[in-house]
């Protein structure tokens, strides 16, 4: 009984043949799982301008209240949610000589000093994704820096020099534009706060100023992602 | 009783306007030879019994007239007119006439700025002990860090020496002691010596006569350009100042590499027995501020001083317009702690002024010395020997050999000419000592960058280390000078 029944199937799946393809095209779309994607890692360099919060201070050892910072890190982004999170450190050395301050007036005692800063930040964000403008990411964030600083003079002891490394926290805010499917550039702007770091002894007693941090305006370039 | 002395002032006034060269005995002096045999270096003298303490009464008590002793110049008065473009005028009053009471009648006048008697200022050096053989002064404020970042200054510096003369050159000078006089009222009479011939040598340690290591000697007791020191205390202070350092000999200076200007505005008692024209008055020291910092002086030390008489309004203005200037100028604040504790006039001044500061000793423990007199004009404290506290606690520098100079301790039958062309390495104490280490500071910190006096005051004491009472103090003002700390100045954090 059931074999002429599945003759005429084998013969009519036979007649309709005309290629896998066709097969599937003809096919009746269904709904599948969307597949999970996985975690997407990036790199990024980072060069930018810092104008320092104690202003006053950087310009009189330095000559100058901002300085030119570099940086790099990597990024780790949920493409789903758009949560990203960065892991990043920049750098900035500058040289002065050491002051004294009387009455607002400067005089440069023509000892050298070193200030090298090195932060360390920690920042979690969110990069949304527009279908309207798919290569234009905008992100924001904010986290924990970790704030090195050192400083170094002619004729200090160990103890007279500072090397330390303090809390501080920052927000930052960018646009990044996908130039390629794994390269990008981004402009943001990170406010940093490192409250209380100095303040307490040199120039910064004098300006009563306590903060280390300051307000980068940095240019992003991104791989990967 | 206010119109008599009114009319005196004004009887004064139309009588006697003579400025300048007012003296009531007036010695004379004249070169015998443009130049001397070399200084002789007797080296350390540290096997002699204690000397006999200096104080102001020796330096008082050459005396002609009886021994009466008045902390002024009787016959005159200093006074500033208002809109004179002199900086004063020394004006003639009678003899017999209170100097004080005449100079507060003037006052008085709408026309006078300030009047003042001819007050007589003296060294501040206290006694020193020649047992006392190294220099524990410069360790005890870290100098050797310091010059580490400022080694001695430079030749651009120029400090004035302001004092009873320096021992800067070879010559030999005539002077006369013409009359028998007493060193006491009532004690024995010396002889008259007649023409006394002075060999004067440049100390060895200090420069070479005639280099450029001084610069425009000016002498105001003698009115000439012969500032020699016939008493040792300038050229101690001197040396503590600017004395040659690294060279193998001697002893060192805070600011070993500074030129000196020998400015003579005290007399010794050599000076007071030849009868020098000028004493050191007011007046005197006033002229010799002003010399200096018109002659390019950047840093004046002022280790003299009086504890008698009333204000002192005409170095006042002296120092306001050294200051002015772009001139430091660092003042002994007195040696009375264990005498009544009456401030040096001059040093009182000090707080009041930006740039002029008064300074305070310590011993070699860094505590108070017995004799630093004490107050709320002291504003620093410096090393100026305490021999109190320590056996080895004087300041050694290099001076005029006491016992060839100073002739007139012995007894008048042995007495003689002075010779002023012998040296030892003498340990000295006194607030006289400790000003010419703020001096030298003073200069060290000039040649690494802080050129304005007032910037100089507040960086010696802001860093100055805090002793005594926490914070500002009667004893040692804002603390012990700190060389090293202020030189650095200041980092970004620290």
């Amino acid at each position: 009984m059931l074999r002429p029944f599945a003759l005429i199937l084998t013969v009519a799946g036979l007649l309709a043949w005309p290629g896998a393809d066709d097969a599937f095209a003809q096919a009746k779309p269904r709904p599948r799982p969307q597949p999970r994607q996985a975690i997407e890692a990036g790199g990024f360099a980072t060069l930018g301008n810092i104008n320092f919060t104690a202003a006053d201070s950087f310009d009189v050892i330095l000559g100058s209240p901002s300085g030119v910072i570099f940086g790099g890190g990597i990024r780790l982004v949920d493409p789903p949610t758009g949560f990203f999170i960065d892991v990043g450190a920049w750098w900035f050395q500058g040289d002065g000589e050491r002051v004294f301050i009387s009455e607002g007036e400067e005089f440069r005692l023509g000892i050298p000093v070193e200030v090298t800063l090195t932060p360390i930040e920690v920042t979690a964000g969110w990069r949304p994704r527009f279908r309207a403008a798919p290569r234009i990411l905008p992100y924001v964030g904010g986290g924990y820096t970790s704030f090195g600083y050192k400083e170094t003079s002619d004729f200090a002891t160990d103890e007279e020099n500072v090397d330390e490394r303090f809390h501080g926290y920052h927000v930052l805010g960018g646009i990044e534009i996908r130039i390629l499917r794994w390269l990008g550039v981004a402009g943001e702007a990170t406010w940093t706060t490192v409250p209380n770091a100095i303040g307490e002894s040199g120039v910064s007693a004098v300006f009563d100023e306590t903060d280390l941090g300051g307000t980068s305006f940095r240019v992003r370039l991104t791989f990967g992602q | 009783m206010r119109y008599v002395a009114a009319l005196a002032a004004v009887i004064a006034f139309c009588t006697a306007m003579v400025q300048g060269r007012q003296s009531s005995a007036s010695g004379a002096r004249a070169v015998v030879q443009e130049i001397g045999l070399p200084a002789i270096d007797r080296g350390l003298r540290d096997q002699d019994p204690p000397r006999a303490a200096r104080t102001r009464e020796d330096a008082e008590r050459v005396t002609k007239d009886g021994g009466q002793r008045l902390p002024y110049v009787p016959g005159s008065v200093i006074v500033k007119y208002k809109g004179d473009p002199d900086a004063f005028d020394v004006v003639a009053i009678p003899l017999d006439a209170n100097p004080e009471a005449m100079a507060t009648a003037m006052r008085a006048r709408p026309d006078v700025e300030f009047a003042q008697p001819r007050y007589r200022n003296y060294a501040m050096a206290k006694p020193n002990d020649p047992l006392y053989a190294n220099q524990w002064n410069f360790p005890a404020i870290d100098m050797e860090r310091a010059w580490d970042i400022q080694p001695g200054a430079t030749s651009e510096i120029i400090v004035a020496v302001l004092d009873s003369g320096m021992a800067f050159r070879d010559i030999t000078l005539r002077y006369s002691i013409p009359e028998p006089f007493r060193m006491t009222p009532n004690g024995p009479v010396y002889p008259a010596l007649g023409t006394v011939i002075v060999p004067f040598a440049a100390a060895p340690e200090l420069g070479a006569s005639g280099s450029p290591r001084f610069v425009a000697p000016r002498d105001f007791i003698w009115d000439d350009d012969l500032p020699v020191d016939l008493d040792g205390h300038g050229t101690h202070v001197a040396g503590t100042i600017g004395q040659v350092t690294n060279n193998g000999n001697g002893t060192a200076g805070m600011a070993y590499n500074v030129r000196l200007m020998p400015v003579k505005i005290i007399a010794g008692t050599w000076d007071d027995i030849f009868g020098s024209p000028f004493v050191g008055t007011d007046d005197v020291v006033a002229r010799g501020i002003r010399y200096a910092v018109d002659n390019g002086a950047k840093v004046l030390n002022l280790s003299i001083g009086r504890t008698e008489g009333g204000p002192a309004p005409v170095v006042d203005d002296a120092l306001r317009y050294a200051v002015s200037r772009g001139a430091f100028v660092s003042i002994a604040s007195g040696n009375t702690r264990d005498s009544g504790n009456q401030p040096n006039r001059l040093a009182q001044l000090a707080p009041d002024i930006k740039g002029v500061v008064a300074v305070g000793a310590v011993g070699r423990t860094l505590e108070v010395a017995y004799y630093s007199t004490t107050g709320s004009f002291v504003e620093l404290a410096a090393p100026g020997g305490d021999l109190r506290q320590s056996n080895s606690g004087g300041i050694l520098q290099q001076t005029l050999d006491p016992d060839l100079l100073e002739t007139f301790e012995r007894s008048p039958a042995q007495f003689g000419p002075p010779r002023a062309d012998v040296f030892i390495y003498s340990p000295y104490q006194g607030t006289s000592m400790a000003a010419p280490h703020v001096s030298g500071f003073a200069a060290l910190l000039m040649q690494q960058g802080i050129t304005s006096p007032a910037a100089i005051e507040a960086a010696m004491k802001q860093f100055a280390t805090d002793k005594g009472t926490p914070g500002l103090d009667n004893s040692y003002g804002h603390g012990l000078i700190n060389p090293r700390a202020t030189l650095r100045g200041l980092g970004l954090a620290r």
